[in-house]
């Protein structure tokens, strides 16, 4: 009976100590702390609503103005997260990725997650990572409106 | 004579535990009539044979009864580490949750909701990709 209640309560810890980190898995988290504290970075993070009319509860984005030395790791983690994505739509030009939208699977009922990325002109990229109720048609629209 | 009847109940395989342990006594003495001193080695070695066998098995049990403790005390040790890395991730996971609204430019960090709400819709302008732009890079 002692060895049975000592196997529940092992698993129970570790069931607990492994959903806390399920949401924060992506590999892109390591991006936001590694680079938003940089020089020629701008780092968001929002928890609160962003907007009245859009059904986020957590956003973070990342702009780096110089990208060329954070590139390779920021592949590396989109390649990484992309795996787990159910909708992926990608601009490659050249064998390198451009921009990509990534949908990955919900953590709970109706939390919806995406990840999207641009690689400037200029040489400075964005990456971007949101939480929320909000669906993809409706993260285009926001993409696309002018609040 | 007890020890005569004792001697053909074993030979027999009727002797209990009890009276082998009294003729293995008894055949340690070196006293023992003529006629039954034939029987004094086989009962010495029967002899020497337990006592090893009793020393192997409290070995044996010694062995078994630290690996026990080391297996317990191992398991202590990790359930522990498990116990803190929960109670870490918990008290990140609570510590972070509400309501975190900032942004940091080059370093600089500042709180100003209208601010970071600023930073955040202009991400987004960064990201968009136009149909202009998607057939531009199709046809250069």
């Amino acid at each position: 009976m002692r060895k049975f209640i000592r196997i529940l309560l092992c698993s129970l810890l570790l069931a607990c100590s492994t959903e806390i980190y399920a949401q924060k898995g992506l590999q892109i988290a390591s991006l936001f702390q590694k680079y938003g504290n940089r020089k020629g970075s701008t780092y968001v993070e929002l928890s609160k609503q962003l907007s009245k009319s859009w059904d986020i509860t957590h956003y973070q984005s990342l702009k780096l103005t110089k990208v060329e030395k954070a590139l390779p790791d920021i592949y590396r983690c989109l390649n990484a997260d992309r795996e787990r994505a159910k909708k992926i739509k990608e601009v490659v030009a050249d064998g390198q990725l451009q921009s990509g939208y990534y949908q990955l699977p919900p953590i709970e009922k109706s939390i919806n997650r995406f990840i999207l990325f641009r690689l400037g002109k200029k040489g400075d990229a964005t990456l971007i990572y949101i939480e929320g109720e909000i669906d993809s048609d409706d993260l285009v629209a926001l993409m696309f409106s002018k609040e | 004579m007890k020890i005569e009847e004792l001697l053909n109940r074993y030979f027999e395989g009727k002797t209990s535990c009890t009276e082998e342990l009294e003729l293995r006594k008894f055949f340690r003495n070196k006293n023992i009539p003529e006629q039954l001193r034939v029987y004094r080695p086989l009962f010495l070695y029967l002899d020497q044979e337990v006592k090893i066998s009793k020393e192997k098995r409290t070995h044996s049990s010694k062995q078994f009864f630290f690996q026990h403790r080391l297996i317990n005390a191992i398991s202590g040790i990790a359930a522990g580490i498990l116990v803190i890395i929960s109670i870490a991730g918990i008290w990140q996971h609570t510590s972070t949750t509400p309501s975190t609204n900032y942004v940091i430019i080059n370093g600089k960090r500042y709180t100003d909701i209208n601010l970071v709400r600023q930073q955040a819709f202009a991400a987004f302008q960064d990201v968009k990709t136009s149909e202009d732009e998607t057939l531009n890079l199709m046809f250069e």
